[in-house]
């Protein structure tokens, strides 16, 4: 009957329901931790080597573990250890013989007088019994769930919180080592810069090289082709000018007379046609 | 890679691979990353303005048109046996980076041997955190072996009833004292 009040849940979870929860072990991202992390697992390894060394006598003394449930029990409240302990010596019966015997010797030696309080005893397990059956396994139930979200909240959440900050510790680790080994392409970088910018100035002096030669010849082309077209039109300049000096007056009037004797032949070669006849 | 622009050879192009640098700049330095980025690329556009050797002259046109033709000669051997020194890092800029190289991986160097302490501390805790003693095999004494500091120390830190953190003097939440 008080079987089902004997949950999973004991003393234990009393005790640590009452404390905070507690983190397991913080490795923060960035800073110095070495001694710390080292310093926890000392500690586990030393009681680790105490609880489950190669010293402790497991075979004999083995490791007291929380049982889920409670035990078997007969008649509600009887353990069944105790029938078993006397089946062994007495058979089946021997358990009962022994209660009713027992309970048959307190009665009548008035060890346990029977008063009239004892009225109250039976309506207190009556009402116990009748608590048990109904709201017991809801109870049972209600304590089993708050035990469960207790260990969560207590011992699987902290590890799973620890695994997941070491985990994300590595990768964050991991990846700014990889890029911290990217500088290198900085120094190359940089250098190159360097270069280009040697290159750059050399292919300057070579452009200014190359502008300047090149200026020099084409100022020496253009002297020559303007002494070259000086000399030229200095020379027609000279022909004209002494042609023109050596024409005499009389040439002139000779000439002009010619040019008009020349005009008046052609007017009469290209005089148009007479004007047709006006229409009728 | 290595002697990539050192000053001895000619270098034309950028032979840096800009991508596989920009996957390794953290997120928040790529601002100076791209301004880095884009002055590399000025200097190689600066070096692609000009021919990369002395332009040929066509001296024979200037031959024929030169009233001395003998100059033209001049010129030509003079222009084919010019000798454009190639021009040297005075400022000793290469010098100031092979300092700065030296000193950055020193310090990067220092740097990623502080982060490989934190990943071995890591995967120390991560290889030893399994043995810990499942919760119905812990007891009260199991837990003042495996976690000294946060166990209930009566001798060296004793606390006040009910012995809860959030009790004790000096607490945040504790409205009592």
């Amino acid at each position: 009957m008080l079987s089902t009040f004997a949950v999973r849940s004991g003393a234990f979870t009393v005790l640590l329901r009452s404390q905070a929860p507690r983190v397991l072990a913080v490795v923060p991202v960035g800073s110095r931790s070495k001694s710390a992390a080292a310093e926890r697992v000392r500690d586990w390894e030393e009681a680790s080597k105490i609880f489950y060394g190669p010293e402790r006598d497991t075979k004999n003394f083995p490791h007291p573990v929380m049982a889920d449930r409670s035990g078997k029990c007969r008649m509600g409240f009887i353990p069944e250890e105790w029938f078993n302990f006397f089946y062994e010596k007495t058979g089946v019966t021997g358990p009962y013989v022994f209660g009713v015997g027992l309970l048959t010797t307190l009665l009548s030696k008035e060890i346990w007088v029977i008063d009239h309080g004892f009225a109250e005893v039976i309506g207190f397990y009556g009402a116990l019994w009748f608590l048990t059956r109904t709201i017991g396994p809801k109870f049972a139930n209600w304590m089993d769930k708050r035990n469960e979200t207790t260990t969560e909240e207590r011992f699987i959440k902290p590890i799973r919180d620890a695994k997941e900050t070491a985990q994300k510790t590595i990768a964050v680790n991991e990846k700014a080592i990889w890029r911290e080994e990217g500088l290198r392409y900085l120094w190359d970088a940089k250098r190159e810069n360097v270069g280009l910018q040697l290159e750059a100035a050399y292919r300057q002096r070579l452009n200014e090289i190359f502008k300047d030669i090149k200026r020099r010849l084409d100022y020496q082309v253009e002297v020559g082709s303007v002494k070259r077209r000086f000399e030229q039109q200095h020379l027609v300049n000279w022909v004209v000018h002494n042609v023109k000096q050596s024409i005499t007056p009389q040439q002139e009037t000779a000439s002009i007379k010619d040019c008009i004797a020349n005009l008046k032949r052609l007017a009469a070669a290209n005089a148009p046609p007479a004007a047709p006849a006006p229409a009728k | 890679m290595a002697s990539a622009g050192r000053g001895s050879g000619r270098v034309a192009k950028s032979a840096i691979d800009w991508i596989a640098f920009r996957e390794r700049v953290p997120p928040r330095q790529q601002e100076y990353y791209r301004a880095f980025r884009a002055r590399n690329e000025a200097y190689v556009m600066k070096v692609h303005m000009y021919p990369e050797s002395l332009p040929k002259i066509d001296f024979a046109y200037y031959k024929s048109k030169l009233p001395k033709p003998a100059m033209a000669d001049e010129f030509q051997k003079a222009y084919e046996s010019m000798n454009v020194p190639y021009p040297i890092d005075s400022a000793d800029t290469l010098r100031e980076i092979e300092d700065q190289q030296e000193a950055g991986e020193k310090a990067s160097k220092a740097f990623i041997a502080r982060r490989q302490d934190e990943i071995n501390d890591a995967k120390l805790l991560l290889s030893k955190i399994d043995s810990l003693p499942k919760p119905e095999e812990m007891t009260l004494e199991m837990f003042a072996y495996y976690f000294p500091d946060k166990a209930l120390d009566p001798i060296n830190r004793p606390t006040f009833w009910p012995h809860v953190p959030s009790m004790q003097p000096g607490h945040k939440d504790n409205k009592l004292l």
